[in-house]
């Protein structure tokens, strides 16, 4: 049995900084910085998004040399067309301070390198 | 130093929180595991390490996963027991009563049934599958039913000559008919066994769907109070 539920203020956050651009690979870590989530509820966001199909997951293929690979994020056309539906910019910003959001956006990771 | 030391606490606490995830959500462990490599700071590994922690023992709902709910809701239960069991000793052997009271009996009722309900809303969180936190529910009925019998039987064998003054005791030994207060109280004990587990596990059903629906209300109502804050 599958409900289909309007997303938490905290997905909502979170699919923002998704759609924010699309097409780009996002950290977990990034997008923590971002959204001022934790670990704790951020991820658990992400596997729900991911088991939805609303998100696709990829690990880091060149991570920096001694470091192990990052789990990237983007989301799915899926994933898009619900963040367009709710997540409108008429929502609060991101929970974290804009600072924090500039500083997050610096690295663009991608799949193929660090 | 110190830093090398926390980094590979919270790296040794996320591996095991990972491991303690259910298969389907290591993937997810690694990845926090991953990006702990990459924290700048021993507050934001300690952040990761908890929150790693929570998905493990909260995971997001998810495809069912009954063996994992009732291993949670069982462990719950385990814990739950410790206080119960504690004053299961101390009414028996450290400060007995002749006779039980009654408000005793049913506040250990009632914290029975709170620990069955949170067995039901921790297998919600935990599954979205509706049948989860009936089977968490049964999971924890059961594992309350076996330790609340092994602890009885546990006091009531090392403390005979305290439990025997007990005017229950006292009055169904004579009505047994039996020659040692001993072979009565064990064979007191194993006829109970069978009706205590039987009732938990029906009551851990009941209240662990209970439990579940309470937990999906909460959460309804935190989402709304989120999304509406009063002025």
């Amino acid at each position: 049995m599958t409900r289909n539920r309007a997303p938490s203020p905290q997905t909502v956050t979170v699919l923002r900084a998704l759609a924010a651009d699309p097409a780009r690979w996002r950290y977990g870590y990034e997008l923590g910085t971002e959204t001022g989530l934790k670990a704790g509820s951020l991820y658990p966001i992400l596997v729900r998004l991911a088991d939805r199909g609303l998100l696709e997951a990829s690990w880091e293929e060149s991570p920096p040399t001694g470091r192990p690979a990052r789990h990237l994020y983007r989301l799915t056309p899926d994933g898009q067309e619900l963040a367009a539906v709710s997540a409108p910019a008429a929502l609060p910003v991101p929970l974290a301070a804009p600072a924090r959001a500039a500083r997050a956006r610096r690295a663009t990771p991608q799949p193929g390198g660090a | 130093m110190a830093g090398d030391l926390s980094a590979a606490v919270t790296r040794r606490l996320v591996a095991l929180a990972t491991a303690a995830m259910p298969p389907s959500r290591r993937a997810w462990g690694r990845a926090m595991s991953a990006e702990l490599a990459y924290a700048r700071s021993r507050s934001e590994r300690a952040r990761l390490a908890l929150g790693a922690a929570r998905v493990a023992l909260l995971p997001p709902p998810g495809a069912a996963d009954y063996r994992g709910a009732a291993g949670r809701s069982a462990a719950l239960a385990v814990i739950a027991f410790v206080p119960l069991g504690l004053e299961v000793y101390l009414a028996n052997a450290v400060f007995p009563a002749l006779q039980d009271s009654t408000a005793g009996v049913l506040a250990m009722d009632a914290y029975l049934l709170v620990a069955l309900v949170a067995a039901g809303a921790l297998a919600r969180r935990a599954s979205a599958s509706p049948g989860a936190p009936v089977i968490a529910g049964i999971a924890a009925g059961l594992v309350l039913a076996v330790l609340g019998m092994a602890t009885f039987a546990a006091i009531d064998n090392a403390f005979l000559p305290i439990v025997s003054h007990q005017q229950g005791n006292i009055d169904g030994f004579r009505e047994s008919g039996m020659t040692s207060m001993r072979a009565y109280i064990n064979s007191s004990l194993e006829a109970t066994a069978p009706g205590v587990a039987i009732v938990l596990t029906i009551a851990g059903a009941i209240f662990g769907a209970i439990g579940a629906a309470l937990a999906e209300e909460a959460t309804s109502a935190w989402s709304r109070l989120r999304r509406h804050p009063r002025p």
